[in-house]
């Protein structure tokens, strides 16, 4: 049997077990539209409420400030557009480590006579408040800075981010993704307004996600309908992958700190490993997580590695998922030059990964620095 | 001069250059033809693996291409030359 050794968790990840047991049942059970008012409806509604609770409770936040979306991408659109109609200011600050689903939308807008303006980062990525501070403004509508990003795994330092913008201005709206973050690192949410997440980064199915809204933020729906869980987006609530959320949430709630820190060794481990090589370097900065872990092997193209690791059962990433149909990483090229971006492959770890499958990862690591050619 | 500019909307390099670009087009009279490397036909323009992709012609003949992210000034000096 071939050999398949998957690390790739921050592309996606595989449905739990536990929960696509739980979701089988809610499946058979639980079909009815928790609208509807006959004690069928009211089942099904009533598994969504303690789903609410489950997920609201783990955040701190009231049962109404969560909206129920296909996942990051919906809920980051959701922001960006919704926000417009209700305001006349036209900045939005961000970063360029943000996911696709941030940079499509802020460019339609900028399409349409928005400003859009990158924050500065420093060395090890972080956002340099400075420079903030200088593009904060009374036409400033938002700022939106993820919590974790995607490629290189740098954990913002979004708590001052957020409290500057407060302290500058109560009424500039702060949105973070925290796609990346949940499940591996506690969230404070603070002072942020709007934070969105997907369901398939936290061992659940795609087409699930959220957006955490505080009670007194109006946004203009992308999707008008009935009142579904919320006015803010509608359709018929899914049952079962609103519990499929709620259960994936189980997964990790008491268990985050002895995770990171498995998975800090795995990292550890790889990054010993190479600094053996002086022709690898380590993209990803010292504010990392460790489930990311981004490097060049210069000189050697990030395709070609991909492949070679892909044909031998080994399943890295060139860049995050959302973006691979391009040549080359603009987030490592505006970070260290093109020579890294051009060279740069994704490892993401989990909790699962073992240390055999990390073992295989170096094995053939090693192969391919002393052979070099698939 | 005709100005070409390809972008993505997925791409944070062309989002800093579209307001380098407006502000030429603001600026001078040159003509710019804006194409999307998602949804347009850019098959001649030979793109390689950086965005946005600027292309300057001067009677109908590429005289200068640039990749990436480039200043105002930059932009502005390639113009004045060659006017």
């Amino acid at each position: 049997m071939k050999r398949k050794v998957y690390l790739d968790y921050s592309a996606t990840t595989m449905v739990d077990s536990s929960v696509l047991e739980s979701v089988n049942e809610i499946v058979k059970t639980s079909y009815a539209n928790p609208n509807s008012v006959h004690d069928l409806g009211i089942n099904s509604k009533s598994v969504i409420d303690k789903s609410i609770e489950n997920i609201t409770n783990y955040f701190g936040i009231d049962k109404d400030e969560i909206i129920f979306t296909s996942g990051s991408s919906e809920s980051n659109n959701t922001v960006i557009k919704g926000l417009i109609e209700r305001s006349n200011r036209k900045k939005i600050i961000t970063t360029y480590q943000e996911h696709s689903s941030i940079i499509s939308p802020l460019s339609y807008l900028q399409s349409k006579g928005y400003i859009v303006e990158f924050v500065k980062l420093d060395s090890n990525g972080l956002v340099d408040i400075d420079d903030l501070r200088s593009k904060l403004d009374s036409n400033t509508l938002l700022v939106s800075i993820c919590l974790v990003s995607s490629e290189l795994g740098i954990l913002f330092n979004t708590s001052e981010v957020f409290e500057v913008v407060k302290e500058y201005d109560k009424e500039i709206y702060t949105h973070s993704d925290i796609t990346q973050a949940l499940g591996k690192v506690k969230i404070n949410l603070g002072n942020i307004d709007m934070a969105s997440f997907s369901g398939h980064k936290i061992y659940t199915f795609k087409g699930i996600g959220g957006l955490i809204k505080k009670k007194n933020i109006k946004l203009v729906p992308l999707i008008h309908g009935g009142s579904s869980t919320t006015i803010f987006r509608s359709g018929t609530p899914s049952t079962e992958l609103i519990y499929s959320l709620s259960c994936a949430f189980d997964l990790f709630k008491d268990s985050i700190d002895n995770k990171y820190d498995y998975v800090f060794k795995l990292n550890n481990k790889i990054r010993c490993y190479l600094s053996k090589y002086d022709d690898i370097v380590i993209n990803s900065t010292e504010n990392s997580i460790p489930h990311i872990l981004n490097f060049s092997i210069i000189g050697r193209n990030s395709s070609d590695t991909q492949k070679y690791f892909n044909d031998r059962g080994i399943y890295i990433s060139t860049k995050s998922a959302c973006s691979s149909d391009k040549n080359m990483s603009m987030v490592v090229k505006n970070m260290y030059g093109e020579e890294r971006a051009i060279s740069s492959v994704r490892v993401s770890l989990s909790y699962r990964t073992t240390l055999e499958e990390v073992d295989c990862f170096l094995e053939v690591l090693k192969e391919y620095m002393n052979n070099g050619n698939s | 001069m005709e100005i070409v500019k390809i972008g993505s909307m997925t791409c944070t390099s062309c989002i800093i250059m579209n307001n380098v670009i407006n502000k030429i087009k603001n600026n001078y009279s040159v003509e710019v033809r804006e194409l999307d490397y998602d949804f347009d036909d850019i098959d001649e323009y030979h793109v390689g693996k950086i965005l946005p992709v600027i292309i300057f012609y001067k009677d109908d003949i590429e005289i200068k291409r640039l990749e990436g992210e480039h200043s105002y000034k930059e932009i502005e000096g390639i113009i004045n030359e060659e006017d």
